[in-house]
């Protein structure tokens, strides 16, 4: 049913790569093995495929996804392509590590991260693994195992990343922050970002992926987390692409006894965006609060699905996605809440709101809940509609322009999934990187066309 | 010339005729109040004033300041001063209270030609204006009539009048939803807005608002049309009598031609 790869290219591919990764562990060689031999049995997903029914991956799978090699320098220049309001996103961190098309870039970085005296490490990726530590393969490869080609093509070419190791107990007050660029080389990259949250820790990470314009370039992102108990993790993924570029993120959490994950997941741009996110329960009184905010614009696509799993008792998961479509887009949310046997007293609401700016744009919304419990309370609900006619008069009747009312209208709605970013100050950073592409999104497209709204 | 002149106007919304052969002048300096049962139009001349969308006008023409208020965009009536209280003010989740009367404000500033107001300074502003019209100060940075009681729409519509200074302000319904102490205050800010260059239009169907706010002049508005027109008299005897009797009552001098 899957479309088949091309073999003999991509064999040569993975050979090249595995030829400059001679000196890793021989359980992540074999990983990658695996992986790569996954990728080929299975193919790429097809839209027969009820996960990609609406996203249609063969622009991207006509195309040979292989890794960029490691330039042997990044020009200081380099970060001259990308908006400045976007890189100035936690840039003040302390935490900070910047990657060029998958490769870590350590004049763009902040201080070497490694060994940070509190037992706090933020590091490459290839340094962990190159000094073999324990807990990377503790996490890597563990939640995220070739469920698809994308994933199974990470673990076959991921070349760097991030590897976050908080210590049990460990307050940490700063936000890490992880910038994968993509450059305007025409490249994929295979980031894979690992990180572990020891016992009673807390921490804020700030993943950040950026491209720069006119780029055709693909972003295959994966994402291990796991929370040991009672740890708090906030975890926020900022993605702009350009409009010609593909990203494909895979995050997977694993949450132990009382632990709280907090992801926040801002898609605003690219051609093809698809963001999966399963979160795994697996222990007693769990909270989940997953928030999400999707902007597909233009002609670009853009696909949320994300599954929560409840396993054990008495876990709360909260779910609030919002999408906005404007031009000839399209915008898929798909939210999965399974409960499993035994999974009693699961507290779960999911809920999904889209805005649709033009005639010409579409949302696809489909819950999709699994009660194999009791006693549980579960509930969804998804709206789509246009601007608020009423809300659009009433601010026209105080003498704010149309295009100026509707921008206030759009910026409302999105600025809504920022609400409790922390420290403020990111909030507010955040903002004004978006503030322009709010600006944008009101006006030329007719939003204003006298249709009625769904309400 | 008056400030506000309609004449012989006729509306049909959804295909069906509403205004019919509507006629009335507003002059400067004059609070009048239009009365009328339900579905006579009130709501309908507040609409179209205002140029709410779903309103043709078949027939006839509204100038004001001579010009034609048809041919304005919402947004141009109120930036050359036009002001509609709604009856209904929409709630507008996630946009401050402040942020919208500034952005308001700044509109009708810039089409003046005057330079748009410091954020601090507008905060002094609207704290004073606030307190004049008797809104709790902590509901300016609150999200825009959300979970405002009844009263406090109407305070907040009371207090964006006051800011924009309009030289038209048209209230429908300012009191329907009020109780008789709310209506008091709120009538009394009105009141306080009241000058020599600004013309007030109160839409109303009870007589009780006006005990607090004289009109110089009542209009009855009736199947579409100012049946009867007269002086603050005309609307305590509407009180007694109802409106059945104004419908056949001789039109008043000085009323619609």
């Amino acid at each position: 049913m899957n479309e088949p790869v091309d073999r003999d290219a991509y064999a040569d591919g993975f050979a090249r790569a595995l030829a400059t990764m001679a000196d890793q562990p021989s359980w992540l060689n074999s990983a990658r093995q695996t992986a790569f031999a996954s990728f080929i049995d299975h193919g790429w997903p097809t839209t027969k495929d009820e996960d990609w029914r609406f996203t249609d991956v063969s622009p991207l799978t006509r195309m040979l996804l292989l890794p960029r090699p490691a330039a042997d320098d990044i020009a200081p220049n380099a970060v001259d392509a990308f908006d400045a309001r976007l890189l100035a996103i936690g840039a003040t961190s302390s935490h900070r590590l910047v990657f060029v098309d998958g490769h870590y870039c350590r004049r763009l970085s902040g201080r070497q991260q490694h060994d940070l005296g509190d037992g706090l490490v933020v590091a490459p990726l290839s340094a962990a693994i190159a000094m073999d530590e324990v807990p990377v393969a503790r996490v890597l490869n563990q939640l995220l195992r070739d469920q698809n080609a994308f994933i199974a093509l990470n673990t076959a070419f991921m070349a760097d990343g991030a590897w976050i190791r908080i210590p049990a107990g460990l307050v940490v007050d700063e936000p890490i922050v992880l910038v994968y660029l993509a450059s305007s080389v025409e490249s994929s990259s295979f980031p894979r970002t690992v990180v572990w949250a020891g016992e009673n820790s807390r921490a804020s990470i700030v993943e950040l992926h950026l491209g720069a314009d006119g780029a055709i370039t693909t972003a295959n992102v994966a994402t291990e987390i796991v929370l040991e108990a009672h740890a708090k993790l906030r975890y926020m993924t900022l993605q702009r692409a350009a409009p010609t570029a593909f990203h494909l993120a895979h995050l997977a959490v694993e949450q132990k006894t009382e632990s709280e994950f907090s992801s926040r997941s801002l898609s605003l741009g690219g051609r093809l965006v698809r963001n999966d996110l399963h979160a795994l329960l697996a222990e007693e009184g769990c909270v989940c609060n997953l928030d999400g905010l999707y902007l597909a614009a233009g002609t670009g696509h853009v696909d949320n699905h994300t599954t929560i799993d409840h396993r054990a008792p008495r876990s709360t998961s909260r779910e609030i996605y919002r999408g906005v479509a404007q031009g000839r887009s399209r915008a898929v949310f798909s939210g999965r809440i399974v409960i499993r046997p035994g999974a009693q007293q699961s507290d779960a609401r999911q809920t999904n709101r889209n805005l649709v700016l033009s005639d010409g744009a579409t949302v696809h919304t489909k819950p999709f809940l699994e009660i194999f419990a009791n006693d549980v309370k579960c509930s969804h609900g998804a709206t789509t509609g246009r601007l608020d006619p009423d809300a659009l008069f009433y601010l026209r009747s105080r003498g704010i322009g149309e295009k100026e009312a509707a921008q206030i209208l759009i910026r409302a709605f999105m600025t809504e999934s920022l609400d409790g970013i922390d420290p403020i100050s990111l909030r507010s950073e955040i903002e004004t990187a978006m503030a322009s592409t709010i600006a944008g999104l009101a006006g030329e497209d007719g939003h204003h066309d006298g249709s009625q709204p769904a309400r | 010339m008056a400030l506000l002149s309609i004449k012989n106007l006729h509306v049909e919304a959804s295909g069906k005729p509403i205004l019919r052969g509507l006629s009335l002048e507003v002059e400067a300096g004059e609070v009048c109040a239009i009365m009328g049962p339900n579905g006579s139009g009130k709501s309908t001349l507040a609409g179209v004033l205002a140029g709410r969308e779903g309103y043709v006008v078949t027939a006839g023409e509204i100038l004001y300041q001579g010009k034609d208020l048809c041919a304005m965009a919402p947004e141009e009536r109120a930036r050359e001063g036009v002001f509609l209280g709604f009856q209904h003010p929409v709630e507008i989740p996630g946009v401050a209270n402040t942020y919208f009367l500034r952005a308001a404000l700044n509109s009708v500033r810039k089409h003046r030609g005057e330079e748009p107001i410091d954020a601090m300074d507008f905060m002094a502003h609207v704290k004073a204006k606030a307190k004049s019209v008797g809104l709790n100060p902590e509901l300016l940075g609150r999200p825009v009539n959300e979970g405002f009681s009844g009263g406090e729409k109407k305070r907040n519509e009371i207090l964006q009048m006051s800011v924009l200074e309009p030289r038209l302000a048209i209230l429908d319904e300012t009191d329907s939803g009020l109780d008789i102490d709310a209506v008091r205050e709120v009538a009394g800010a009105v009141q306080a807005l009241r000058n020599p260059t600004r013309a007030i239009v109160v839409i109303t169907h009870h007589q009780r608002l006006l005990d607090y706010l004289v009109p110089d002049r009542v209009h009855v508005l009736s199947g579409g049309t100012i049946v009867t027109s007269g002086d603050k008299s005309l609307a305590i005897e509407l009180e007694k009598s109802g409106y059945a009797s104004a419908a056949t009552r001789p039109s008043a001098p000085g009323g619609a031609a």
